[in-house]
This record gives structure tokens, sequence and C-alpha cells, in this order.
């Protein structure tokens, strides 16, 4: 299921449409503003998110539970700034240190990585990874010093392996319950019985990939797919300039 | 004229053991050639070294006469070689821009690439899925994107190593097809199996591996008969008196 949700799905919209390019951009704004958004802001980005997404043809509930165990996590960090954030308690019981001004901390934590998370998992599931290879490579070429074709294959591999490494994350875990793994109560033994050949095996895919990268004359001087930025580029980056002018006007 | 001439090539593993001793080996221009061999023989070794992946101890590997050792990049431009498993070869997150990938590296003009690309997913008969994730194709398919990677950097030799590993009947039969045509059109084609009944009745060569060295090498109605004392089990038409038979009829 992660393995789906979280790659390229050609599809004919107009996000798909959209230059890589644009879309980091948009990215970077729609991030920067939701790190200084507050409540409001924050719920307007997250319905915006969900609605592009539908626009993108990505099901936002599929999403969302592709995402479980991230949502995991952040109801970790919810609950860690709610007990830990000094404040006005919201019971009276001493071994829950609850604080209102906690819960408002851990819903801005936990609210803010959810919309960079959604707007990223927009980006990644409507641009083909060669375009963001492309596009990485075109705004980190004016910076001196950063290697910008290798930084963009490293994330357009990173890209292209997530679904992969998901993959095989699955079967190893099948043939583990399939040996009885729920049997063993010592949750060490379980996780490392899941990842050391996980990593080795990723480790062994990493190899047989940078081979067959060579042999097919891998190297700095490459073509790069890169389209001309036109109207609805411009008006595209209109619009999110907007709407994040909007969420700091009422955060 | 021989497209590939390897002389004297000597190959140790890191940890020191001998893996290619004193090969010779000479390949004409559009010949279909068979490399077989128990596991360990050393051939996949030896197709590397053909794609310059891999650079001699000693001897020397030349491809259209220019040395893969003084220039690699001619060698994996004019050798193109598919990898026994097919996933961990495919870089592209679709069908296209997995073919794509070679020609890029090749930094031709974004409309040859077009073309070279379109031309090569056709001939692989992939070109109805140029937007598919590579990730949810067959086996077989994996394997045709694979060759139509390789075929779009418009190779003049193609070498592949176990093509028909963990593929269905007819996933063979679809594979040995895309190479009977490739060898067809005029490339030549190195295909290195341990099983010979798949493959075997459309070379016009066998060359047999042991050890890290060439024991026999000739036409392949009569080297077969000696491949078994190799490690490499004979067709069973050949066991049973009778000719080499297509896994195409």
């Amino acid at each position: 299921m992660a393995a789906i949700v979280f790659g390229f799905r050609l599809e004919r919209t107009v996000l798909h449409a959209l230059d890589a390019r644009v879309k980091l951009a948009a990215l970077v704004f729609v991030s920067m503003a939701g790190l200084h958004a507050g409540l409001p802001a924050l719920g307007l980005a997250f319905f915006a998110a969900l609605c592009l997404l539908a626009l993108g043809r990505c099901s936002p509930l599929r999403c969302l539970l592709g995402m479980k165990w991230y949502l995991v996590l952040l109801g970790c960090v919810f609950v860690a700034r709610t007990l830990t954030t000094p404040g006005d308690p919201m019971f009276d019981q001493p071994w829950l240190p609850a604080t209102r001004q906690g819960v408002h901390a851990g819903l801005l934590a936990a609210g803010r990585l959810l919309v960079i998370a959604l707007f990223g998992l927009l980006v990644t599931f409507t641009t083909r990874p060669s375009e963001i290879r492309a596009a990485v490579e075109w705004l980190l070429k004016p910076i001196p010093f950063i290697p910008h074709r290798q930084a963009a294959t490293m994330i357009g591999l990173l890209v292209r392996f997530i679904p992969v490494i998901l993959s095989q994350s699955a079967e190893q875990q099948e043939a583990l319950r399939a040996r009885s793994i729920e049997n063993c109560k010592n949750p060490l033994r379980r996780i490392t019985a899941l990842c050391m050949p996980l990593l080795r095996r990723t480790c062994i895919t990493a190899d047989r990939l940078a081979s067959a990268m060579e042999a097919r004359c891998y190297g700095a001087e490459r073509t790069i797919p890169c389209r001309p930025v036109t109207a609805r580029e411009w008006s595209a980056l209109l619009l999110v300039v907007g709407f994040c002018t909007l969420m700091y006007g009422i955060s | 004229m021989d497209i590939i001439e390897i002389t004297g090539l000597k190959h140790c593993y890191p940890d020191g053991r001998t893996s290619l001793d004193r090969i010779n080996l000479a390949i004409a221009r559009g010949s279909f050639v068979v490399l077989a061999g128990a596991n360990g023989a050393g051939k996949s070794t030896l197709l590397k070294h053909c794609n310059g992946l891999l650079t001699p101890l000693e001897g020397t590997v030349r491809v259209a006469g220019v040395s893969v050792l003084q220039d690699p990049l001619h060698a994996r431009r004019l050798v193109g070689m598919v990898f026994q498993d097919a996933d961990s070869q495919i870089v592209g997150e679709t069908v296209y821009d997995d073919a794509a990938f070679g020609p890029e590296n090749l930094n031709w003009p974004t409309a040859r690439i077009k073309e070279s690309v379109e031309r090569a997913l056709q001939l692989a008969g992939l070109a109805e899925m140029h937007h598919r994730s590579p990730h949810l194709l067959s086996g077989g398919e994996k394997r045709r994107l694979a060759i139509a990677g390789v075929l779009a950097m418009e190779p003049e030799v193609i070498v592949l190593d176990e093509p028909f590993a963990n593929l269905d009947y007819d996933g063979v039969r679809q594979i040995l097809a895309h190479i009977v045509a490739l060898h067809a059109s005029g490339t030549t084609i190195v295909v290195c199996v341990h099983d010979l009944e798949k493959v075997l009745a459309h070379a016009g060569r066998l060359i047999i591996m042991s050890e890290g060295r060439i024991v026999a090498d000739g036409a392949p109605e009569k080297v077969v008969l000696e491949a078994e004392s190799h490690g490499v089990r004979i067709p069973a038409a050949v066991r049973l008196g009778g000719a080499l038979e297509s896994w195409l009829r």
C-alpha cells in the first residue's frame, strides 16, 4: 500500500502538467509559511492539501492510510509536547501533567509536520523523478561548491528506491511471519530479524544498481529533461505566493 | 570482422582467487554466441570485462578495435549489458524514464533520446506501457524493459547474463523471441546461461567455461556433447538422440 502511495503515478491533471521547478518552489514556500503558521492557517493548509491531492487523482483517504506510521509518529510528537510544555494544567491528577499550552504546542508541531508531509507527497505523486532530479539540478546549479548533478541523482534514486525498500520490507515481514516471528516476545530480536536482512539486501541492491548505472554510461554530463516555464507555471506560482501570504495573514 | 577480441585475459577476485585465467576469445560481428558453464565458472565476470565494468589484471579486451581499458565508455556504448536481476537494473520511475536513462547519459539531444527510446520500447513490446511504474511490471516485462534500456543506447552487441532466470514458460518464450529478432536484425548476441535447453537451438556458437577457463568452443551440435563433463546439462532432445529444438516452435 505504502509502496504504491509514495510514488509517481501518471495522470492527466493540471498538477501533473506543471513544471517540477514550480512545484518544488511551491513546496518550499508552503513549508516556510507552515513553520510560522498558527492553527487556523494550518487547518486551511491541511484542507488545501487534501483538495489538491483529490485534484491530482490521489485519494486523500488512501494517502492518510499509507501514512499511518507517520501519523503514529505525529501522535507521539503531540503527546510529548502536551505532557512536557509548562502551563495551566488540564487535569487534577499529578501523573497526567497535560497543559492547555501543551495541547496547543502539540497540535502546532504535529500539524506543521503533517502539512509539510502532505504537500511533499503531492509533489512526489504528481512529478516524475527524472523531472524532480532535473529541477533540483537546475535549482542547485547557481550555488557554489555544491555538486549539483550528483546531488540531483541522489535525490532521484532516493525517490525511486523508497517503494522498492518498502516492498522488500513487506516481503521480509511475510517471510518472518511464515517462520512464526509472532511467537518471539523480544521486540529487539524481532526488529533485528527484520532490519539486518533488509539492510543487507538494500546494500546488495545498491551495489548491483551502481554496476547497472555504470554499464549504461552514467556520468557527470547528462541530458537534462527540462521544459520551458510558461504562463501556466507563473500563474501557479502567483497562486501559491498568494496562499502563503494568506497563511501569514491569518496566523 | 571481430567486434570483441580478448587476448590473454586474467582476472582475480579481491581475495586472490583466480576468476578468469588466460582467456583468448574473438566474437564475430553479427554472431549469436552462447556462453555456458556451472555457477562460479567465470561467465558473468567475462561479460563484465566486455562492458568495461572490470579491468583486466593481465591481457587485453578490445571492442571494435578499441581497448576497453583505454576507453571504457566506448565499450559501454557498443556493448549493452543486461544483468541477471532486472529489478536492481531499473533506475527510472516509469518505463519511459528507465529506457531514457542510458541515452541521457550519452548526452544525446532530447529529440534523439525520444526517438531512440520510442523505437526501443516498440522493439521490446513495451510501447503501450511507457507511463507505467517498472515496479509493477511482471518478471518478463521487467526483463524486456532491461533489454529496452540497453537497446535505446543503440549498441552493436548485447550481452545477456542469465536472461531466462526466474521466468515462467511464457516469459522465457517472450524474451527468447526478442533475442532472436534482435539477432535477425544484425545485432551481435552473447547469452550467458547455465541451462542450454532454452536457447541453444538459435545459437551459432557454444562456448563452455569451467573454473575460469574456456574448455570447449565451437558449433553447438558438436560442443554440446561434452557439456555435461563440465557441469552443464545436455538438452533433453540431444540426450534422447534427437536434434536441438527451439522453444519458439
